[in-house]
């Protein structure tokens, strides 16, 4: 039989971890270009 | 690719098209990256050749045999902008279409493969848009789909005649912005999405400064995330006079930042992910138009109301 009240796994009750350096999208140098490109289009200075 | 933003330069045979982006090239777009789409239905392309080698194009492909509204397929013109955004690394693609291209259904082209539509422009050629409207449906599809409508050749034609066009264009299409130009020498920054900056630089230098064209531009900056809803409400909303809003915002209960862009009543919203430097630390945002001292408080109050509160009330109300 199924449990009705199954017990939260490890990962459900592990606090999120913060953001590293590997968890982020951009490398330093394509933070800088991504800027660049937004400052260019005028979305900001 | 959502950093890179598309223009589409139309306008029926004849009108003008290479010329002006010659000119803009040459002397506007602030010496940013730019990689140029031209479509050819012949074999050989001629225009192309008018642009290639100016200095900030870095990249120029020609789409030869078959308009690119209609016969060049989906792969073909998926490949050629994505060979452009990854060899090149543009900032703005300017892309001219053939002079019997229906503009709409290459925006949705566009917006399709994921890049930002910045604006349609089209070119009218003041000297013959009677004829052509009345023998073709495709020279209404460009002014009607058109952003901004640049009528070209005014020297061609008097005074009268050319206060009938305009009139007959803005029946066509109220929405659009209108410029007059002789041989595509447009000086207006406004148009194009790299020009946008140079508004912003303007504004933090004066806040009443006026350009020759009579348009202005002030800056919008606050810290506190925004409410969506609204701010989606005060775009759609705002004064016929605003030509152009740009800028970046994070929404409450929102981890992405958005960037929004409204160009002569059409708005768009784009969502990028971004950390680290790449991140602004408030809201940002330009506003660019005519009679803007009188729009400015409006705008900016309604800006102010859009502001969440706190970021949980804005999550669960």
């Amino acid at each position: 039989m199924a449990d009705r009240h199954p017990q939260p796994s490890p990962a459900e009750n592990e606090e999120p971890k913060p953001p590293t350096a590997t968890d982020t999208a951009y490398t330093e140098e394509e933070e800088a270009e991504v800027h660049k490109r937004l400052e260019d289009l005028g979305y900001v200075e | 690719m959502r950093t890179v933003a598309v223009d589409i330069l139309t306008g029926f045979l004849g009108a003008g098209k290479t010329t002006l982006l010659r000119h803009v090239l040459t002397h506007g777009l602030q010496g940013k990256p730019v990689a140029v789409v031209m479509n050819e239905i012949g074999e050989i392309g001629i225009d192309g050749k008018v642009v290639t080698g100016l200095a900030n194009v870095e990249k120029m492909v020609e789409l030869s045999s078959g308009c690119i509204c209609c016969s060049i397929d989906d792969y073909k013109f998926d490949l050629a902008i994505q060979e452009i955004v990854e060899t090149a690394k543009p900032h703005l693609i300017v892309i001219e279409s053939t002079g019997l291209a229906d503009p709409e259904p290459l925006a949705y082209r566009v917006k399709s493969s994921g890049l930002g539509l910045d604006a349609v422009i089209t070119l009218v050629d003041a000297a013959n848009v009677e004829r052509q409207l009345k023998e073709t449906q495709v020279a209404r599809a460009q002014i009607e789909g058109a952003d901004f409508l640049v009528v070209n050749k005014v020297d061609l034609v008097g005074e009268g005649a050319l206060e009938r066009i305009e009139k007959r264009l803005a029946r066509l299409n109220p929405r659009a912005e209108r410029f007059r130009t002789v041989r595509g020498a447009i000086e207006s920054d406004v148009l194009f999405a790299t020009g946008v900056a140079a508004y912003r630089e303007r504004a933090r230098g004066s806040s009443d400064h006026l350009d020759a064209d009579g348009i202005s531009s002030f800056v919008y900056r606050s810290r506190r995330p925004l409410r969506q809803e609204p701010f989606e409400r005060l775009l759609r909303r705002l004064p016929s006079d605003v030509v152009r809003a740009k800028g970046i915002v994070r929404f409450a209960g929102r981890d992405w930042h958005c960037l929004f862009n409204v160009t002569c009543g059409r708005h768009e919203l784009t969502w990028i992910k971004l950390e680290g430097s790449a991140a602004p630390a408030e809201n940002q945002g330009v506003f660019i138009g005519r009679a803007l001292d009188r729009h400015r408080p409006e705008i900016e109050a309604a800006l102010a109301a859009c502001e969440a509160e706190d970021e949980r009330r804005a999550e669960h109300g």
